[in-house]
């Protein structure tokens, strides 16, 4: 087998947030390491083994185990499947525990069918089709990576990224052209740099946890008209649901959301204020805000009043709705307050609307369902989690490396080396590793030349 | 016909190194030069060495070359630059006589075995089946060889301004080789242009030093040379410092349509860490005060160079804002700066041991590959030597790699990014600095240059010494215990820690038998960076394998629509010979490095199987 790679790679193989179960894979030299430190028990190749994943005796989840044995295996080198209870939490709990065996590391986009390839398990054929792979899961990365970074954050990292290049600047200045007569701001200016980037990192890596759990679950808008029963359905999922989050709110006041679970599918459902076609100011704000999340939402739920039935301005809001996203469900609520045959002749006229009563819990069941069954198309082109958790590591890594500088003139070289280690970290999560800005930099800030 | 294992073309400081380097690894060596009195000449500053330069020179010393030597020969002024920060970047620097150094290197020269020297012009190299045959010399004669080493510098196609005045020119009073270079026009190989510029030349008796800064040599005063010895020093002397202030900023400014450099003339491209005195002027206007060293050429000539403002102003307009900075009030000019423009061979077109990838035999080294600086120059002066020897014997040939010095990194530079502005070294560009230092320059390359035949037995001899006398002492300080505010300490772990010294440690620890301060030192900066240095290299051998994948080289990366434009055309040009050499193309992700990877594996099976096929 040609095996030139040295480490060993792992990520999540199974789409984000779904189901009951989560399988993690990885491949590589260690892999048999791996099997001993968390299963410490023997396994025939091929075989799947119901075990527990421990930790230091401490069992982390009982899981299913299947080990590949080199060259049998769909990279070619040793493997591991490990199916493990499914949510977010769970398997990045074990990722992590395994990315702390020596060698190990998150696997890069289209890795493991590249080293498939390399070790002669594919034919050439598929070349030309993994390099484009590679391109479009980098590419998909990228975008994922854009959207987990999205706004502020990305623009916070840039800014971390910039004051790491200011720092190395100086350093580097005091380092290359000494004898220059350059006025650099000395070492405090360096110090303080340095702290203000320990600072923001840490606010942007907490921010960015907080946030993963937004990245990985679905988005639920719900919309309608001021008391069409919009709270009392979100109450009515949270109540379903006894692992309810209160998540920090998006970026307006009047936009609620919380975070549920429905069989496994984390979902975030925004409550909306209630809107209406107005000329009031106050109104109007709450109103673009609603809009504003609809567009953001991987399904929007319209309520209305089936008592009031859709009037003109259900039709507007509904017409607006549709431009903004292509996926919007009717609820009809409060069919217990009109007589049966009233509804029965609605019905048949507005065969994919859904007629719910909330308060009443009928055909809650069939809005679960629908709801589930709508949100699965999402969660199940999705892509896998790592891109983020590999950014908050290289956010965490480039602050231990920040926060270990000792800032002395007398090893000023060796903060040089930390400098550019800690910002090889954040230019993986910004994609720009180009080091020739450093000297760009001392250029075009210091007069050299003697 | 008369007939040499290797000719270099040219008797600058990548020449002489290269013709040394060739003929010390046993070719027969032929230095053909314009005029043998000019070898060995520092044509723009009297300088040796500075950061990231004393790291080239020591290199190049510690292979077998004798630009350091030279250097202590030489040497007037001699300091260690960046004392106060870590040894990683400490750097030798020396002010230096032009007479003593030329004379120096002509009479290394002149006693090398196996190397002659034939005053002449070449005209012409011959090329059949896209390898050196022979050359023409301007009288006629023609010379047999299958190995050439062009170290033209800027001889090519040189044009020097002056104010409004151009002419071509090599040096100020020497031609350029015109003929030659547009012989090599012919021959498909990428040409660009550079400019560079040098500062006028003042009388030394005429400047009024009672108004600048006296700068005097360090001491203790550093040697260059491995194997070279304070006694070697000729007589010392001090530097000056003298300041430019506004009001010459504006005689300056008011010259500036008159400079070539601003009206349009000059358009190539020159270095940003090397502007002339306008270009600082008018980019930094905020700055009131420009520094300028006045360097001496030398202990019997009282000539100075005023390091700092490089101008192509016209004569007179030179001559008007010199005489207004203090000091130089009444200062008599000798000659006077100018800018110079220069053809350069676009270094993609190199192999890493500095042949060029499609005519055999032919080497390239020092600015005609678009660096600047002596100790560039001689860097690759010594390498291409070496190999255009090793290729001639039918050995293996040589290339040095970033992780073993700056040499490898500069090579490595030039041939994966090209020059798009005259290249000089700086500790900066190199990865892995804290190994890369001046004081194990003998350690990383002098027994590679041995086993080279770079290296003389006496030169051998004094490193294995050296390094067997540091390993044992190295081995004591790890089992050196001494109490210090009632605690017991390593020595080992005390030189780790920061701004502490050997000499630090003989303070503290009494009863040991110390080891020379020289070898003392050498050990606690090992001990030093003993650690940052093995991460490091873990980290190399984790990548190494992959990174040393070879790149076909017919490939054609236009047909690879995988890779993104700009990474498709900057692989196009510089034609990387392995994966390593390809991240370093500008363009090229890591994302493109696995596409070149299942690339590489295609083309393999898909030979393969056509192999298969034939038979």
């Amino acid at each position: 087998m040609n095996n030139n790679n040295i480490d060993t790679i792992i990520s999540i193989a199974t789409p984000m947030g779904t189901g009951a179960m989560s399988v993690i894979r990885c491949s590589g030299k260690n892999v048999l390491k791996i099997i001993d430190i968390f299963f410490n028990k023997k396994m025939s190749p091929r075989h799947a083994y119901y075990l527990n994943f421990k930790n230091n005796e401490k069992v982390i989840d009982d899981v299913i185990a299947i080990y590949y044995a080199s060259p049998q295996s769909f990279t070619g080198e040793d493997m591991l499947e490990i199916t493990c209870h499914g949510g977010p939490v769970m398997y990045q709990l074990i990722i992590n525990e395994i990315l702390k065996v020596k060698g190990c590391r998150l696997a890069k986009a289209g890795e493991y069918s590249e080293r498939a390839f390399l070790n002669n398990k594919m034919s050439i054929l598929q070349a030309e089709s993994i390099c484009a792979l590679i391109n479009a899961k980098t590419e998909e990365a990228a975008i994922a990576a854009r959207e987990s970074l999205s706004g502020k954050i990305s623009q916070d990292i840039v800014k971390i990224d910039d004051v790491i290049l200011k720092a190395r600047i100086q350093v580097e200045a005091l380092l290359d052209f000494s004898e220059e007569d350059i006025e650099t701001e000395g070492l405090k200016s360096i110090e303080e740099h340095l702290n203000s980037c320990k600072k923001e990192i840490l606010h942007i890596a907490n921010k960015l946890e907080k946030n993963r759990l937004l990245f990985e679950a679905s988005k639920l808008a719900v919309i309608g008209k001021p008391n069409t029963g919009k709270s009392s359905l979100i109450n009515y999922f949270a109540e379903e649901d006894v692992s309810i989050v209160n998540i920090e709110a998006g970026t307006t006041r009047d936009v609620i959301s919380k975070m549920i679970n429905f069989n496994g599918i984390p979902i975030i459902v925004f409550d909306t204020a209630g809107i209406r076609e107005t000329d009031d100011l106050i109104e109007k704000e709450g109103k673009e805000k609603a809009f504003k999340q609809a567009t953001a939402a991987n399904l929007v739920l319209y309520l209305y009043d089936v008592k009031a039935g859709v009037d003109n301005e259900d039709a507007i809001i509904l017409k607006n709705l549709k431009t903004t996203n292509a996926n919007v469900m009717v609820v009809a609520n409060k069919i217990d307050l009109i007589d049966k045959a009233k509804l029965e002749a609605v019905k048949a006229d507005n065969p994919e609307i859904l007629f719910v009563s909330i308060k009443q819990d009928l055909n809650m069941d069939l809005l679960k369902f629908e709801i589930i069954k709508n949100l699965e198309k999402y969660t199940q082109n999705s892509s896998p989690g790592v891109y983020k958790l590999e950014n908050a590591r290289y956010l965490k890594k480039a602050y231990e490396i920040i926060n270990k500088i000792n800032l002395n003139l007398g090893e000023l070289e060796i903060v040089a080396e930390d400098l550019k280690k800690a910002q090889e970290n954040i230019s993986k999560v910004l994609d720009n590793g180009n080091d020739e800005r450093v000297l760009s930099g001392i250029f075009s800030n210091f007069c050299i030349g003697k | 016909m008369k007939k040499y294992d290797v000719i270099i073309i040219g008797g600058g400081h990548a020449g002489t190194e290269a013709s040394l380097a060739s003929a010390r690894c046993g070719a027969s060596t032929l230095l053909v030069t314009q005029n043998f009195s000019t070898v060995g000449q520092m044509s723009c500053n009297p300088s040796i060495g500075g950061i990231g330069k004393g790291h080239l020179t020591k290199e190049v010393d510690a292979l077998g070359g004798v630009m350091a030597q030279a250097a202590d020969a030489a040497g007037i002024h001699f300091r260690t630059l960046n004392k106060k920060k870590g040894p990683a970047v400490w750097a030798t620097r020396t002010q230096a006589d032009r007479d003593l150094y030329k004379k120096f290197i002509q009479k290394k020269i002149r006693e090398q075995e196996n190397l002659e020297v034939l005053e002449g012009e070449v005209v012409d190299i011959a090329i059949t089946n896209n390898k050196i045959t022979d050359i023409e010399l301007n009288d006629g004669e023609k010379l047999k060889t299958n190995n050439i080493i062009l170290t033209a510098g800027t001889f090519l196609s040189g044009m020097i301004h002056i104010g409004n005045k151009s002419f071509p020119a090599g040096r100020i009073g020497e031609q350029a080789s015109t003929k030659l270079a547009n012989r090599l026009k012919e021959y498909d190989l990428m040409i660009g242009r550079l400019k560079t510029g040098t500062p006028p030349r003042l009388n030394g008796d005429t400047i009024n030093y009672d108004l600048l800064v006296k700068q005097p040599g360090d001491n203790p005063r550093p040697v260059f040379s491995f194997i070279g010895n304070l006694a070697d020093h000729p007589k010392q002397i001090n530097c000056y410092i003298a300041r430019t202030n506004e009001k010459v900023h504006d005689k300056i400014r008011q010259s500036l349509k008159k400079s070539p450099l601003f009206n349009g003339v000059i358009t190539s491209k020159g270095p940003r860490y090397c502007p002339s005195i306008e270009d600082k002027v008018t980019r930094f206007s905020e700055k009131t005060s420009h520094q300028i060293f006045l360097e001496p050429e030398g202990l019997n000539t009282n000539l100075v160079y005023p390091n700092g403002i490089s101008t192509s102003l016209p004569e007179e307009d030179q001559e008007r804002f010199i005489k207004t900075i203090p000091g130089l009030e009444k200062v008599e000019i000798i000659k006077f700066g100018y800018a110079i423009e220069y053809d350069f061979f676009d270094p993609r077109g190199l192999t890493s041991f500095l042949e060029n990838k499609k005519i055999e035999g032919f080497f390239m080294a020092g600015q005609i590959n678009g660096t600047t600086g002596y100790e560039e120059a001689a860097s690759q002066g010594i390498v291409a030597g070496i190999n255009a020897s090793l290729k001639a014997q039918g050995k293996d040939m040589w290339a040095p790699s970033r992780e073993n010095s700056y040499i490898g990194v500069m090579i490595d530079d030039l041939i994966t990014q090209g020059a798009p502005e005259p290249y000089r070294m700086f500790t900066s560009r190199a990865e892995h600095r804290l190994y890369l230092r001046e004081d194990n320059a003998d350690h990383r390359l002098t027994k590679i240059g041995w086993q080279l035949g770079s290296v003389s037995k006496k030169r051998f001899d004094v490193f294995c010494k050296k390094e067997d006398q540091i390993n044992k002492e190295i081995e004591k300080l790890r089992n050196l215990k001494f109490i210090e505010n009632d605690k017991t300490h390593l020595a080992s772990d005390y030189l780790r820690r920061p701004n502490k010294s050997y000499e630090g440690l003989k303070k503290i620890v009494k009863n040991y038998d110390f080891a020379s301060l020289d070898i003392g030192t050498n050990c606690a900066i090992r001990i030093k960076y003993e650690g940052y240095i093995e991460r490091q290299n873990n980290e190399i051998a984790r990548s190494k394998k992959d990174e040393e994948m070879q790149l076909p080289a017919k490939i054609d990366y236009s047909l690879i629509t995988a890779l993104s434009s700009e990474a498709r055309e900057n692989l196009a040009v510089a034609r990387p010979q392995n994966l390593r050499q390809a991240s370093r193309v500008p363009g090229v992700t890591p994302a493109a490095i696995s596409i070149l990877k299942v690339q590489i594996k295609a083309i393999k099976s898909k030979k393969k199987k056509m192999a298969g096929d034939a038979k």
